[in-house]
């Protein structure tokens, strides 16, 4: 049984993820722009890929999760960036980024604060997106722009693709057969499960390109641009992903989250060789829209 | 075409699995697991248990690699539920069974 890597920087820095978020962050007109929100900012790539196009800005990087906020500010730190506290990024937090823990419905920002604001891969976990989206546009200064991108909406999967996910999770439940059959030719119990740990299956609350315009539209915005972007999922980036501990939470909720996590792993592996394919292509929607 | 190949031979075996992926979930199920059976609304599977069953399933008639993405997706988007009855006919499609 391989060990896994559980967290979600080693499948945020690989290049492939990398490749997949460059075209939106190099798509947006940084002119005016001076003052960002990072919003579920992760390990830090829309940050990063903010500053290596323009130096000067300020960033704020918000997300939920503590163990994102410290990879986060390591990074940061390490390369002098990392703005201590808010009155200082406020009074002069130029090239520089202010990293807290919260939730992005509840922004620690004033009114037309924000110049722009970007949610890399994560708007589709919003639980109440049309409020989430009014305290964007709360934030925003009028001509402000939001941007935003996801690989869980409905019309991701390219027609003819959907076959490698199907068999990744099969292939990761027999996985856990494996490991039950040896647990038991030890004298050990199957692998614990512990159910009503996850939502009811396909309720997954994603909506379509369509959706989005209209949802976004819907909370004022103007110019709201939308469209997907292929790109391509390898064995390698599956299998990253699929050894993160939040994912396997989800898709094998109520597992042990390091046996999930190596089920998936070892599952994507597997699928990938059983279909005796390299990668399949998947489709990003990229949204950007402005405060009028 | 044997009797187990045969859509009611299908559906008893679709039955016996959902039976068994629910064994120890202490379900309130008058009347048990029927053709109507809802896998979401009467069973509460939640994602991991839809990948159990369709194992389970590719176990019990012996075919690995059914392509369950047809059944529970449809234009592009997860369905919202599947009923007993529409795994059965997802089966009856792909092992070409007699009605």
């Amino acid at each position: 049984m391989h060990n896994v890597d559980t967290s979600y920087e080693s499948y945020t820095d690989h290049e492939e993820y990398i490749a997949a978020n460059r075209p939106l962050i190099e798509s947006i007109d940084l002119s005016k722009t001076r003052v960002v929100a990072d919003l579920a900012c992760c390990a830090g790539l829309f940050s990063n890929l903010l500053f290596a196009r323009k130096p000067t800005l300020k960033i704020c990087g918000i997300d939920l999760d503590q163990e994102q906020i410290d990879i986060c500010s390591r990074k940061f730190s390490e390369r002098g960036l990392l703005c201590p506290d808010m009155d200082t990024w406020r009074g002069n937090g130029t090239g520089q980024i202010l990293l807290r823990k919260g939730s992005a419905d509840d922004l620690p920002f004033m009114d037309g604060e924000i110049d722009l604001v970007v949610m890399g891969n994560a708007i589709h976990l919003m639980p109440d997106k049309d409020r989430f989206l009014l305290e964007v546009a709360r934030v925003l200064r009028p001509g402000g722009t939001f941007v935003f991108n996801s690989v869980f909406f409905n019309g991701t999967f390219v027609p003819g693709t959907e076959a490698l996910f199907s068999e990744w999770m099969k292939e990761a439940v027999l996985v856990l057969d494996e490991i039950n059959n040896k647990r038991a030719q030890r004298g050990q119990p199957p692998v614990a499960r512990e159910r009503n740990k996850g939502g009811r299956a396909f309720a997954k609350g994603w909506l379509s390109e369509g959706e989005w315009r209209e949802k976004v539209e819907k909370a004022g915005f103007a110019n709201v641009q939308t469209g997907t972007r292929a790109k391509p999922i390898t064995g390698t980036s599956l299998r990253l992903v699929a050894a993160y501990s939040g994912l396997a939470s989800v898709l094998m909720s109520g597992y042990p989250l390091e046996i999930a996590s190596v089920c998936l792993y070892e599952g994507a592996e597997r699928a990938f060789n059983r279909l005796g394919i390299k990668e399949v292509p998947r489709l990003w929607l990229e949204v950007s829209a402005a405060r009028p | 075409m044997n009797a187990e190949q045969d859509r009611p031979g299908i559906e008893r075996k679709v039955i016996a699995v959902a039976n068994e992926t629910v064994a120890d979930w202490d379900l309130d199920l008058p009347g048990g697991i029927t053709r109507n059976t809802k896998l979401m609304e009467d069973l509460s599977f939640e994602s991991i248990d839809i990948v159990q069953f369709a194992v389970g399933i590719e176990r019990a008639f012996n075919r690995k690699g059914l392509p369950f993405e047809r059944l529970f997706m449809k234009d592009g988007a997860y369905v919202d539920d599947i009923t007993i009855s529409e795994v059965t006919e997802f089966l009856c499609t792909e092992l070409g069974a007699s009605a």
